[in-house]
């Protein structure tokens, strides 16, 4: 019966490989729902059909799926990832599709108005989409992307099936060492939620100072 | 008096809805126009195929002797972009609603555009607005956020800002009517002074019938979709042929504008 | 690389064999996860805090933690506790326990929306409680969410495959097997791939028409 603190040491190891997937993968993410939403909304085809398409394929698919299908599939195109970055492809753009919509609903969501000021200005379409629409559309963005990040949390956890030694791979590696099934699984399930609670929290503290500019005026 | 803005026979339907049955119009370099007429009638619709926010169905629409589209323009794509955007940079707009940026305080607001679009140099951009924002009266509010302003402030900003731009035309479309009654008159004396300098061709949309009177050259009674009456403040207040047109002003002193 | 259809079309029975495992793993955890999270909801409104409270902090922790390790809970943690469960059985109550957890609170925004006035209504006709919910709040409240709840069930299709890490022959996993014996991957992942896609776009399109029939019958 090994002690907890014989546990911790190779559950740590696991958690710092969560924490640099997770936010690799958000990385990745947050870049691919700002080209495909703005993408969605272009007005030109060759910009719009490959982000519906993006869009509809990652979200359509299975995570589970789209990881193995880049840990396998990939290298016989000849792109050999690590396993690692593999994983943080996969589950980037994943989380990326779903991103992408809400971007789009905040886009879309910016008042007409705005985009009518912008137009009887003589702002170019770049001008008003980068400097008038999307610092809008940012505030409205937060909350659903805080969601989306602590689902991304909770995804990386699916590495551990392509052998990634994040921390749930650690636990099943330690489990099956030392049988100690009930005290391995609740400390990661703590760590995960512990997690997720700063992520949202972090989220809420974004808003905070976001929507300070818009509501009360501070001088930026 | 040159002519500056030329419609012929212009159509424009929203759907199935008819809302500009051809209108012919010409409207000179300087002249101020007041534009009066009861709701869904086409007012609104006539600044904005000017501010080219929306398209013509049918007809010509000419700037300073230019057409804004052309045979090339199919009906999403228009063929010259910076030719619209050149002709488009003589004319600005102020919306009933303000649309100011929430996200940039007062002079950003009005210094984003000539910075931006115009290309102005930072100093000169930040002096221009500060002269302007003088002028509507603002000049303590510069720091301020649109949020902290009343709805008269932020109309005055409003039109700091599309005065920036320095535009030959300017369009005002019913900018009083989003406010308090006691915050109008600020604003009808601000336009009031910017048409007796005289300096741009101004087409106002409003319901106020006195100030109408006071300060255009000329006034366009519309009436479903169609130029109903024109003429100078004194025949058409006064004398109006149409019954039409009586019956509107009738109804407008009853409600005492 | 070469994509090898003929190979394709040969394993594709196979596949769509597991997939009945996988579509029935789907329904199993839907029934689950529709009954508990109108349970869910409705302790979560108990005006008893006992009740209230811990259930709201149960629903947030099964919520923000991973699902791939609920299923190893359920699989490796319960047997020490003298429970033993079939891995198909093991993998259907997590996900339906796992997808409770969003219902209810898809559930609980559709009560929320009953305007306060319903309930008057019913406690001046003297229902109890219980009969306010069951025959006035409930047949209002699930209409407008059904969306939201068909969204959940397409989400817990493509959350399926986790159950071929604790051993069920699903469609993820006898493609696993087929690459393994065949060293061909590329054909049983990309028609998985396929197979997810096409069920969730008809899943999709079949949850707006429902949208619409519930939209139109309301007027």
């Amino acid at each position: 019966m090994a002690p907890l603190t014989e546990l911790i040491p190779p559950l740590a190891d696991g958690l710092v490989v969560t924490i640099e997937l997770t936010l690799g993968a958000a990385a990745i993410a947050i870049g691919a729902a700002f080209v495909a939403g703005v993408g969605r909304l272009s007005r030109h085809h060759w910009l719009r059909y490959p982000a519906i398409a993006y869009i509809e394929i990652f979200r359509g698919t299975s995570a589970l799926v789209q990881l193995f299908w880049f840990y396998f599939v990939l290298p016989l195109f000849g792109l050999n990832l690590s396993a690692m970055v593999a994983g943080m492809l996969a589950l980037g753009l994943n989380t990326g599709a779903y991103g992408a919509e809400v971007v789009r609903g905040a886009i879309q969501a910016v008042p007409r108005g705005q985009r009518e000021a912008a137009v009887a200005l003589n702002m170019t379409r770049a001008q008003t989409l980068m400097r008038i629409i999307v610092p809008q559309a940012v505030i409205a963005m937060l909350p659903p992307a805080g969601n989306l990040l602590i689902e991304l949390l909770k995804n990386t956890s699916l590495v551990s099936l392509i052998a990634i030694a994040e921390l749930t791979f650690r636990a099943q590696a330690l489990r099956a060492a030392t049988l100690q099934t009930g005290e391995i699984f609740a400390l990661i399930l703590i760590l995960y939620f512990a997690m997720s609670l700063m992520i949202m929290g972090t989220v809420r503290w974004l808003e905070g100072r976001l929507a300070r500019g818009l509501d009360h005026g501070r001088v930026r | 008096m040159e002519t500056i803005v030329k419609l012929s026979k212009v159509e424009k339907s929203y759907g199935a809805l008819p809302v500009l049955r051809g209108i012919d119009l010409e409207i000179g370099r300087g002249e101020v126009v007041s534009v009066i007429g009861p709701s869904g009638s086409g007012k609104s619709t006539l600044l904005r195929l000017l501010m080219t926010l929306d398209r013509p169905d049918a007809g010509l629409v000419e700037i300073d002797g230019e057409p804004l589209w052309t045979e090339a323009d199919q009906d999403g794509r228009i063929a010259d972009r910076a030719r619209l955007r050149r002709i488009r940079g003589k004319i600005g707009m102020v919306f009933q609603h303000f649309n100011l940026f929430p996200h940039m305080n007062v002079l950003r607001n009005v210094t984003e555009a000539p910075l931006r679009v115009l290309k102005v140099p930072a100093a000169e951009a930040d002096a221009r607005a500060r002269e302007y924002l003088e002028m509507v009266g603002l000049a303590d509010k510069v720091d301020a956020w649109p949020a902290q302003l009343s709805g008269g402030q932020k109309q005055r900003v409003a039109i700091a800002r599309a005065l920036a731009m320095r535009p030959a035309i300017m369009l005002f479309d019913e900018i009083t009517s989003a406010l308090d009654p006691e915050l109008v008159g600020g604003i009808l004396e601000l336009l009031r002074e910017l048409s007796r300098a005289r300096s741009m061709t101004m087409i106002i949309v409003t319901h106020q019938m006195r100030f109408a009177e006071e300060c255009s050259d000329r006034v366009l009674f519309f009436d479903q979709g169609v130029i109903l009456e024109e003429g100078p403040p004194k025949i058409i207040f006064h004398e109006p042929r149409e019954e039409r047109t009586k019956e509107f002003l009738k109804s407008i002193l009853e409600a005492g504008a | 690389m070469i994509f090898d259809w003929a190979f394709a079309w040969h394993i594709l029975p196979q596949l769509v064999k597991a997939l009945r495992i996988t579509i029935a793993a789907t329904v199993c955890g839907t029934l689950i996860a529709m009954i508990l999270g109108l349970a869910l909801a409705a302790a979560r409104r108990a005006r008893s805090r006992w009740l209230a409270w811990p259930v709201a902090g149960f629903v947030e922790f099964i919520r923000g933690t991973p699902l791939l390790v609920q299923m190893y809970v359920l699989f490796y943690v319960l047997p020490e506790a003298g429970v033993v469960l079939a891995p198909f059985v093991a993998g259907v109550i997590a996900l339906g326990l796992h997808y409770s957890t969003y219902t209810s609170e898809v559930y609980r925004a559709g009560i929320e929306g009953i305007p306060r006035g319903q309930w008057d209504a019913a406690a001046a006709l003297n229902f109890n409680r219980w009969q306010t919910f069951r025959h006035i709040i409930v047949p209002q409240a699930i209409p407008p969410v059904v969306p939201a709840l068909g969204n959940y069930i397409v989400s817990m299709f493509k959350d399926t495959p986790l159950l071929s890490a604790i051993t069920v022959l699903e469609v993820l996993q006898q493609a696993k097997l087929i690459g393994a014996q065949t060293f061909r991957y590329i054909e049983p992942l990309t028609l998985v791939g396929a197979l997810f896609l096409v069920l969730s776009l008809i899943s999709a399109a079949g949850i707006r028409v429902v949208e619409h029939r519930l939209a139109r019958g309301k007027m």
